[in-house]
């Protein structure tokens, strides 16, 4: 298991490095350069290539890429130019915010998407089927802005159960438990909107893949045995159909932050999606690439921790883990 | 076999039933729900000249007109019918998801069966470059796009056209190294069938199904991502979709609700109905 | 389980009412912004998202009132000599910075030659070459001598324009631009930061030794970083939010008729002042070289319409190329023979010898904007379209427009908002001068060369003598009308909303919150 885990990490390096090289050369070929942003409306050539040799953008490209990746061998993503601080802990600054509302939207997506898609596969051709897919589908098909401000009107300003925006109430100074209460009363629209939108796309997985494995010869003999159908389904079907929801689930964690880059504009919500809008309009290149490498990272990160997941359910796989570490 | 186990299982095709096997008569019901509602959207796309009442981009109306009979959804701020817009709309946005689900599986469909077929280390890069496309946040890089390049239709189908199709390949890849193993392909090879034979024979017929699952969710992706886009302000002006209707409307949200609801709708009604259609097909 | 999720949101709503009507005692306001400030040194950057936030806990030299005419800040009083070559302040005493140092002459001839001159582009590039040498005669007086007479020095001179950083701060520690104390600021100001949270929320408090008596009036600023203006206009009609610095226009009408919100209209603040949307013509271009060209395209559009729909009806028809807001030099006679007027537009494309093909298509010219003017470009395209020109949007973001704009001059018109300022000198000089064609952002967009138009400018701004000026500025914009190099769509002005339990909002300042209060 160590041995293999290592291997898989280790793995991560050349691929980050070529991530980072591909979004590098995006941002570094694109018009326009920090310089607007920086220097402001009324700015002078002579402070325009201040800014430029500051950040070395004077040099050619192909010199530039090589500090570039000398840095990042290092395990360096430089200075924000915007912030005035180092990459990573600006990153680091927003992460915790994005992960308050993914958190809990993969969580309970996935255990309630499961238990829908099973319900789904169980009753097909039922009322029960029909409804469950027509919900999910259009869940999955609305926009996830226009979702957010469907609820925001809703239940925010109809309603008035939740604030409109932001993370905590600034009026208020709360400390402790009754901060978290806060901070979880704001979490509420935003985590529904990405919630709601995740678990479509899990009910819509989970049930494909339980209804194939309800076709096996495997599962009818459960059945034959005298197995109730849920019974059956819980035990021997979702073991060996939940390995493709997992999967995908993993997969779509960058699809997830996508989604949060929207639903933190609608809601405010200081995360991480907000950092890589404004980096791109002002040509913060390094931030760019750091973000983006971040969130590469964290797919798969996400990507590994399936596949240990996979090794947890599926003894087959843990054989060819063993195998691999020989 | 080498040692990868853990990829050989993530690009399994869901299972086929076996022969025997209980399996219920193909169900024809999505399939026709989703060309119900998908009919009414190909017209818009396709005769969009021809069904659109007026001309989706010039002011015809007062503005903020709410919706009657001679303009069904209402006028926009422009007054501008926003009926003519839907129906044009409707080319932008299933020009976009068409395009970008046909690139995927071009590029999808080579990397796979390549990889699959050639092996060794050509397989090892193509699967490692697979692998990167795949973790690239595509939103963003989109975001990157249409911010530093212009946000014209034509950048976000190269976009997406080009990072959407690494789920495709796996698939492809799978299925084309299970083939290459088996005694009737080897066959078909000793007996002088050549490659494209083989994948056109083989290959793809045994893979389409969970190609067609992968290119619905690549199509409806494509669609969101073009209105995500707009609710970010970067998209093109110069042609009317449904992601630029619904940012119109943004700043109307409570003067004129027709400006964003129908778009909206729209929009959820056209992905279902790609969704359907392809789920239906997936079945017979 | 969908149980659970239903009570357990139940029980949340129950939990947390809102407590809008919190604040009335506290003293607190919250400030919607869109973006994050990032740092707070006023000094080193235009940028508004840091102006907005900074400019509070600083001061200038001096003020300006509504009418942008100049008050005092930190100079009580000033005197200009007759050549306007040389200006005395005479600093306010007992000032002190929020450290406990107290504030001198000193810091302000650090600030101008240390950090300004350097660093504050607007005010580097207007007066870093016009003064000679700044002279502290004493603690409390400081004197600016200029190379030549200089007349509209007092208006660059407030915080938002020449903020007065700390000397004996920023003297130590390193360039400006990268110094700690810019994200722990110490200035004069009314309030002093109190905590940041990089993203979301920056809080200031009262500065309890303010050097004005009784100011300011509010215990705490609370600003809260909300990018979508939908959302800034919902939490301030909730309550959750005081003060929204930029009402969309569209939303104006309603708000109006909503209780509890008081609106301002204001055509500056902190990004710039008396702006007007201007296309400009890019003159090296063939297609539109043509005088009767850049006349048809001006007949074409139908500005009005533009104040109707885009505006809704906040802002005017732009009546001459400087700004109505700076009265003495605004010259309506300018463009008085321009008119809506599409059949004459066709006329004069005729003579151009631009004429129609058999579907009325004549040319096409591009013309590249930030997105947030789609609503312009789409309502010129319209127009255009009538007249058988085709104009293809090209939004591109603020770094590409200006990339493709300034350096590429890759564009046949653009679309630009050129804020006039307080003075033609400091934002109208820079779109016309010969010696301002180049790479430079936001110069001399359409390379208009007009050497009477040179000299004009020049003699302007070496007097401080208004007759004479005016009558510059005047013939200037004569001449400008007849030429055409760019075409003056509309004049904006923005309207700023904040809850009505709150009144003494200066929303044309940068110090826009130091005299509010709770009625």
């Amino acid at each position: 298991m160590g041995r293999y885990l290592v291997r898989r990490l280790l793995q991560l390096v050349p691929m980050l490095l070529g991530i980072g090289t591909l979004v590098f050369f995006l941002v570094h070929l694109a018009p326009g350069g920090p310089v607007v942003a920086l220097g402001g409306e009324f700015v002078t050539a002579e402070t325009q290539a201040a800014i430029e040799r500051l950040y070395g953008l004077d040099r050619p490209l192909f010199e530039r890429y090589l500090r570039f990746l000398g840095l990042l061998l290092q395990g360096e993503l430089g200075q924000s130019y915007g912030f005035k601080a180092p990459v990573l802990q600006v990153v680091l600054e927003r992460v915790p915010a994005t992960l308050i509302l993914m958190v809990p939207a993969i969580v309970v997506s996935a255990l309630l998407g499961v238990g829908c898609g099973a319900l789904a596969a169980r009753r097909r051709g039922t009322a029960g089927e029909a409804i469950v897919v027509t919900c999910t589908l259009v869940c999955y098909a609305v926009p996830i802005f226009w979702l957010g401000q469907l609820l925001l009107f809703a239940l925010s300003i109809q309603a008035g159960w939740f604030p409109t925006h932001g993370m905590v109430d600034p009026r208020a100074d709360h400390a402790g438990l009754a901060h978290w209460l806060d901070v979880a009363h704001h979490a509420v629209l935003p985590c529904l909107t990405l919630t709601l939108h995740q678990l479509a796309f899990t009910v819509l997985i989970s049930r494909a893949s339980l209804t194939a494995e309800m076709q096996r010869p495997y599962f009818t003999t459960a059945l034959a045995k005298g197995l109730s159908i849920r019974r059956a389904q819980y035990a021997h079907a979702l073991p060996n159909g939940i390995l493709p929801v997992v999967t995908l689930i993993g997969n779509r964690v960058g699809w997830l932050i996508a989604g949060a880059v929207l639903v933190e504009n609608v809601f405010a919500w200081p995360g991480l999606g907000r950092l890589i809008v404004n980096a791109s309009l002002d040509r913060d290149y390094p931030l760019i690439i750091g973000v983006l490498l971040f969130v590469a990272a964290i797919t798969l990160v996400a990507n590994l921790i399936t596949d240990l997941v996979y090794g947890l359910i599926d003894p087959r796989i843990r054989q060819g883990e063993a195998l691999d570490a020989r | 076999m080498r040692a990868e186990p853990v990829r050989m299982w993530r690009g399994r095709a869901p299972a086929t039933p076996l022969p025997g096997a209980a399996r219920p008569a193909p169900r024809k019901l999505p399939l026709v729900i989703g060309l119900v509602l998908l009919m009414p959207f190909a017209a818009a796309a396709l005769l969009t000249g021809l069904l659109a009442p007026y001309d989706p981009m010039a002011s015809v109306a007062a503005p903020f007109q709410p919706p009657s009979l001679s303009h069904p959804f209402g006028t926009d701020d422009l007054g501008r019918d926003l009926l003519s817009a839907i129906i044009a709309g409707a080319r932008t946005s299933l020009t976009a998801g068409l395009a970008v689900a046909a690139l995927s599986a071009l590029i999808g469909t080579a990397v796979g069966v390549t990889a699959g077929f050639v092996g060794g280390w050509t397989d090892d890069l193509l699967m490692r470059l697979t692998e990167v496309v795949q973790v690239v946040p595509r939103f963003f890089v989109a975001i990157l796009v249409a911010g530093l390049f212009g946000g014209s239709l034509t950048n976000l189908i190269l976009v997406l056209g080009l990072m959407s199709w690494p789920g495709l390949a796996r698939i492809v890849r799978a299925e084309a190294l299970s083939l290459r193993a088996r005694e009737f392909v080897q066959a078909a090879v000793a007996l002088g069938g050549g490659p494209l034979w083989v994948i056109r024979r083989h290959v793809l017929p045994n893979a389409v199904r969970p190609i067609l699952a992968t290119l619905s969710l690549i199509v409806a992706g494509a669609i969101l991502t073009e209105a995500g886009l707009s609710y970010l302000g970067l998209s093109d002006p110069n042609v009317v979709s449904w992601g630029r209707l619904i940012e119109n409307a943004q700043a109307f949200l409570y003067r004129a609700w027709w400006l964003s609801v129908f778009p909206g709708l729209a929009i959820v009604l056209a992905i279902v109905a790609v969704t359907q259609v392809i789920d239906g097909l997936r079945r017979e | 389980m969908q149980r659970t999720l239903g009570a357990t949101l139940a029980v949340a709503a129950l939990l947390w009412m809102p407590s809008a009507s919190a604040q009335e005692g506290g003293g607190t306001a919250v400030i919607a912004i869109d973006a994050d400030p990032g740092h707070f040194n006023p000094g080193i950057t235009t940028g508004a998202n840091v102006h907005v936030v900074a400019d509070s806990m600083f001061n200038g030299l001096v003020g300006l009132d509504e009418d942008l005419s100049p008050v005092p800040d930190l100079a009580t009083r000033w005197e200009v000599s007759d050549d306007s070559r040389e200006y005395t302040f005479h600093l306010a005493p007992n000032v002190r910075w929020h450290d406990g140092e107290p504030f001198t002459a000193d810091d302000v001839k650090f600030t101008f030659e240390n950090v300004l001159f350097e660093h504050h582009s607007r005010t580097k590039a207007g007066l870093g070459d016009v003064v000679a040498e700044i002279a502290t005669p004493d603690e409390r007086t400081v004197v600016f001598r200029m190379k030549e007479p200089y007349g509209p020095l007092l208006q660059r001179l407030d915080v938002t324009e020449a903020p007065i950083l700390p000397k004996h701060v920023f003297e130590t520690g390193g360039d400006p631009a990268g110094h700690p104390a810019n994200l722990a600021p110490v200035g004069t100001g009314p309030f002093r930061l109190a905590s940041y949270e990089a993203g979301d929320t920056v809080t200031l408090e009262r500065n309890p030794d303010y050097f004005k008596d009784g100011l300011p009036h509010l215990e705490r600023l609370i600003f809260r970083v909300i990018p979508d203006e939908t959302t800034q206009v919902l939490a301030l009609q909730q309550g959750e939010v005081d003060y929204v610095n930029r009402v969309p226009l569209a939303d104006v009408e309603r708000l109006e008729e909503a209780d509890g919100i008081a609106l301002l209209e204001s055509s500056t603040g902190a990004g710039g002042g008396n702006c007007i949307m201007t296309v400009s013509f890019n003159l090296e271009r063939e297609v539109v070289q043509p005088l009767e060209v850049r006349q048809a395209i001006a007949d074409a559009i139908d500005r009005q319409r533009v104040v109707d729909q885009v505006l809704f009806g906040w802002g005017a028809v732009a009546e001459a190329p400087i700004s109505s807001a700076i009265a003495w030099a605004h010259w309506p006679p300018s463009l008085e023979s321009y008119e809506h007027d599409p059949a004459k537009a066709e006329e004069l494309l005729d003579a151009a010898g631009r004429a129609a093909d058999g579907n009325g298509a004549r040319f096409t010219i591009d013309m590249v904007h930030f997105p947030t003017f789609n609503k312009y470009a789409e309502v010129m395209k319209q127009d255009l379209a009538g007249v058988g020109i085709d104009l293809v949007s090209r939004p591109l973001d603020r770094a590409a427009t200006v990339e493709a704009i300034f350096a590429q001059r890759d564009f046949d018109t653009n679309l630009i908002s050129y804020c006039n300022g307080t003075d033609p000198d400091i934002g109208v000089k820079r779109m016309y001068v010969s010696s301002n064609i180049g790479p430079v952002p936001f110069s001399n967009a359409a390379a208009y060369r007009n050497e009477k138009v040179d000299e004009l400018f020049d003699a302007a701004g070496r007097t401080s003598e208004r007759e004479a000026r005016s009558q510059a500025y005047h013939e200037v914009q004569e001449i400008l009308g007849r030429e055409l190099p760019y075409w003056w769509l509309v004049e904006t002005t923005f309207v700023t909303g904040h809850r009505d339990t709150l009144e003494g909002f200066s929303p044309w300042t940068g110090q826009f919150a130091e005299r509010a209060r709770y009625k």
